[in-house]
């Protein structure tokens, strides 16, 4: 039998006249098996892992002594294609549970759509939205990024804040947590976020190996 | 009489003697082969990597009262470049591709700043060819920022600014970012980052 040089497919001999069928079979699965493998490449290029959330309601106002946390799971989703390890769960964007299924490189972002006084406004008082994702070590709790957004609120306006990052995940990709909480500094009324108003997102740009072909 | 499909793929016709179908299928294979390679390697670029760089300024940086046209900020480390798009021994105020095409460009930034008597520090991603030094002005200067609430306390602050580029390799310099601070705001930057990733031809 002869193969090609770089792909090595098979084609036969004179020799082989015989056996025609069986190197006309080993062809095909061999044809198969690299499409396959470009179709998943493909694919995974149009569908990189992305996942949508939209928070849910709010109920409760908190006070400048208080925080409210982002705690966004599968009833929050707007849109995902991917679960994550080892149960095959929604990923979730939260102090617990996973967020990511393969290392790589992911871009994230928060967005707060709408947070006001209920009632009176203390003058130039801070709005701050803190987003920290970290992994957890043998040695503990090791912080990747922390990013955010603060506001010096001048009046009763209603605030928004919006953040984004890049972030390097490793193989230990199921270590990674995320939180996220807003506090406020508006002593003379507590705050509150609308219903629907927490939204984030995480999308997998892809991995980290250096490319081959430019 | 061996036929060919549009692609020129060989293979035999009824009138073909069967001892000759070796011959016939390693055409068909070669011809074959020079069809999957190309496309292998069109399906390599977009996965599983595509160009994308981090830089990183770590080490805290202060920008000077008054920084009003903008400072660009100095990497001082990387976190991934799968395309070697940063060099910090030749330029640490840039990432330049080598791929041609579009690039989402994103700067982010953490650092003190006091009172301002409300007054803004704005974040800048310059995508304009800066020539022959970062530190540009006037003209030679283009951006896309994002611009801090004002500045009433001392605390910690964040800016993050979003662009697309279009890359087309006839820069001479790739994106930066830049810091501008207006009179009455002293800011010691915590960390800054600039990333690119390739979206696209």
């Amino acid at each position: 039998m002869n193969f090609t040089d770089v792909l090595r497919l098979p084609c036969p001999s004179a020799e082989d006249y015989a056996a025609l069928p069986i190197y006309m079979q080993r062809l095909a699965e061999d044809i198969e098996a690299k499409i396959l493998a470009q179709r998943a490449l493909i694919t995974q290029f149009n569908n990189p892992q992305i996942c949508i959330w939209r928070g849910g309601s709010f109920d409760n106002t908190f006070a400048s002594t208080d925080s409210l946390n982002f705690f966004l799971g599968t009833p929050d989703i707007v849109f995902s294609n991917y679960k994550v390890p080892p149960f095959n769960q929604d990923p979730t964007f939260q102090i617990t549970g996973s967020l990511f299924n393969q290392s790589g490189i992911w871009h994230l972002g928060v967005a707060v759509l709408g947070m006001f006084p209920t009632g009176a406004t203390t003058n130039d008082s801070f709005r701050l939205l803190r987003v920290q994702v970290s992994k957890g070590t043998s040695g503990g709790t090791s912080s990747i990024v922390n990013t955010g957004r603060r506001v010096n609120a001048e009046t009763g306006a209603v605030e928004y804040f919006t953040t984004e990052f890049t972030i390097l995940v490793d193989e230990e990709f199921n270590k990674y947590r995320i939180d996220a909480n807003i506090t406020h500094g508006n002593v003379a009324s507590t705050m509150t976020v609308p219903a629907n108003g927490m939204f984030a997102w995480v999308m997998r740009i892809g991995s980290a190996d250096i490319i081959e072909v430019t | 009489m061996v036929a060919t499909t549009s692609l020129g793929l060989e293979y035999q016709v009824g009138t073909d003697r069967p001892c000759d179908a070796p011959g016939v299928w390693c055409d068909f294979v070669d011809t074959l082969e020079s069809l999957l390679i190309p496309l292998n390697d069109s399906v390599a670029r977009l996965r599983p990597a595509v160009p994308a760089a981090k830089a990183k300024l770590i080490t805290p940086f202060t920008i000077p009262l008054n920084t009003s046209f903008g400072l660009p900020l100095p990497f001082d480390s990387v976190e991934f470049d799968t395309d070697n798009m940063i060099d910090l021994t030749s330029s640490r105020y840039e990432i330049k591709p080598n791929r041609l095409g579009t690039y989402v460009c994103l700067g982010t930034m953490k650092g003190t700043a006091n009172p301002g008597n409300n007054s803004h520090v704005q974040l800048f991603i310059n995508t304009c060819d800066f020539n022959l030094d970062p530190f540009v002005s006037g003209a030679g200067f283009c951006g896309f920022y994002d611009s801090s609430s004002p500045i009433d306390a001392l605390a910690t602050y964040y800016w993050r600014s979003t662009h697309r580029l279009n890359w087309d390799g006839t820069f001479t310099f790739g994106p930066s970012l830049f810091v501008s601070t207006p009179t009455a705001i002293a800011l010691t930057i915590s960390e800054a980052t600039l990333t690119l990733y390739w979206v696209g031809d």
